[in-house]
């Protein structure tokens, strides 16, 4: 008999298939290969008209045994330049992926809310305090042509460069 | 050596895994002390890992006469019907077992919970069977084939040869799965008695008749025309080829399985896996997991309507139980 988590994450990946066109922002959600349904990957797509416009960002997803009691680790793969994500780890600081957690939560859910955290920045709890400095600042158009050179440096076009 | 002192060498050959010598150790302590429960207990673990579920039974029969409350005595009984095909049995013996480690607040919950579904489906896998073969009289007769194969298989074994435990589990396993195959095929064909009827009704009709001057194609024998008009042509129902989806509001909000021992947070009216909410606040995390707000084990109440609708549907839908 499989374990609790492999069965929630069997039931996760068939919601993920079924709601697939429901989710503009979210191009892929799936297990990096078919066999561990413990390891995901997903690609997120930046939204128009904000700086992270036409970047696709990867995401690595890791699902520990006890999951969903635990949270998921979710860390950035492509370089992405935002307050709330560490620049060289890819570690994202987000409150509902640390004490915030609850199992109500599906790997779905917290994709979108990592999604909706690019365009809603956190500065004052940064991991990136270049980027935080510049909107605390109010600096805006500073922090948006940066965002704009490094989502087209790592994120615009086929690299997937990790 | 006293009984205590055999059962604690037994343990380590237990923990070493040589069972034989273990279930030597616990058989000295029951000889020298036979009114303690945990010796039998002990032992019946060693036959279960041994796949011996008879004297499991046995020995559990014992543990629970001494030991009334006993978890591990209910559930090694519970586990061993279950291996040997008496889901039933097995369904009664594990609640027991569950309502106990409730009451004592052991961590066993989780394991029992995971048998018991097991139990529910493979007693539904077994009413379904029944259903069937009411239904298809093709299914009767080919699994009755499988059956009496399966028993001469059985009756051919020596029964004093060392391994004939060994045979008998692969015969019965080997049973299960071409009885899994034809069931499927079963379902797979629809309703192969629509194509098998006609032919069943032509010769009954034709020895009915003894006369065979008349075709029952040229002629309808009248006899038969009233069987149809008496009794309404039956369609058997075999099971729908519909999704087979469990309901939202009967899947637990954190495992996303059917609920088995579902309770209502008061402070929300949300209904959880009494087991899982359990984990999710031994992590110090003493909120409600969806509506978010303050709550502890003390805000829990048992949804027995809730429940029933779980046993009632997972009655009606024993796949349920892996879904």
């Amino acid at each position: 008999m499989s374990s609790a988590v492999h069965r929630r994450m069997l039931k996760e990946y068939m919601a993920v298939q079924k709601n697939a066109a429901t989710r503009p922002h979210l191009e892929l959600l799936e297990p990096i290969q078919e066999d561990d349904l413990l390891h995901w990957q997903a690609i997120l797509l930046g939204t128009a008209d904000s700086a992270y416009e036409g970047g696709r960002f990867k995401l690595d997803i890791v699902i520990p045994t006890n999951y969903p009691i635990q949270s998921p680790t979710i860390r950035f793969v492509t370089k992405i330049c935002h307050p709330n994500v560490h620049f060289k780890t890819g570690e994202i600081c987000l409150d509902i992926l640390k004490s915030e957690w609850t199992p109500a939560w599906t790997l779905e859910s917290v994709c979108v809310a990592i999604s909706s955290l690019l365009t809603n920045p956190e500065p004052s709890s940064p991991l990136n305090c270049d980027a935080a400095n510049l909107l605390r600042c109010g600096d805006t158009a500073g922090y948006n042509s940066l965002v704009k050179m490094y989502t087209a440096l790592y994120a615009i076009g086929d690299s997937d460069e990790e | 050596m006293t009984a205590e002192q055999h059962k604690l060498r037994g343990n380590e050959f237990f923990k070493a895994k040589d069972l034989d010598q273990a279930i030597h150790e616990y058989s000295t302590a029951i000889v020298k002390d036979p009114k303690v429960a945990v010796y039998y207990q002990n032992r019946a673990n060693c036959y279960l890992k041994l796949e011996k579920y008879t004297s499991v039974v046995s020995d559990c029969e014992r543990v629970v006469e001494l030991d009334k409350k006993s978890v591990k005595g209910y559930y090694f009984m519970g586990k061993a019907h279950l291996e040997l095909g008496q889901p039933s049995e097995a369904y009664s013996l594990l609640k027991k077992s569950y309502e106990l480690a409730l009451e004592q607040r052991s961590a066993f919950t989780k394991d029992i919970v995971a048998i018991i579904a097991e139990a529910k489906k493979q007693r539904w896998i077994e009413q379904e069977r029944r259903r069937i073969s009411q239904v298809s009289e093709t299914y009767r007769y080919l699994s009755g084939l499988i059956e009496q194969d399966i028993q001469r298989q059985v009756d051919a074994l020596d029964r004093g040869s060392f391994d004939y435990q060994d045979y008998l589990t692969d015969l019965r396993s080997d049973k299960e799965e071409r009885l899994k195959e034809l069931e499927a095929m079963t379902q797979r064909a629809g309703i192969p008695d629509d194509y098998v009827r006609p032919y069943i009704e032509r010769k009954k009709s034709t020895t009915n008749n003894n006369n065979g001057v008349i075709s029952p194609e040229a002629s309808p024998d009248p006899s038969s025309a009233m069987d149809i008009n008496q009794e309404p042509y039956k369609k058997p129902i075999l099971a729908p080829a519909a999704p087979r989806e469990v309901p939202d509001h009967l899947l637990d909000k954190i495992t996303f399985e059917l609920m088995h021992d579902p309770v209502i947070s008061m402070k929300s009216g949300i209904s959880y896996e009494r087991n899982t909410l359990l984990e999710h606040f031994s992590y110090g995390r003493m909120f409600d997991p969806v509506a978010q707000v303050p709550m502890t084990e003390r805000d829990i109440i048992p949804n027995r309507a809730l429940k029933e609708a779980c046993e009632d549907f997972l009655t009606k839908n024993g796949w349920a139980v892996d879904y």
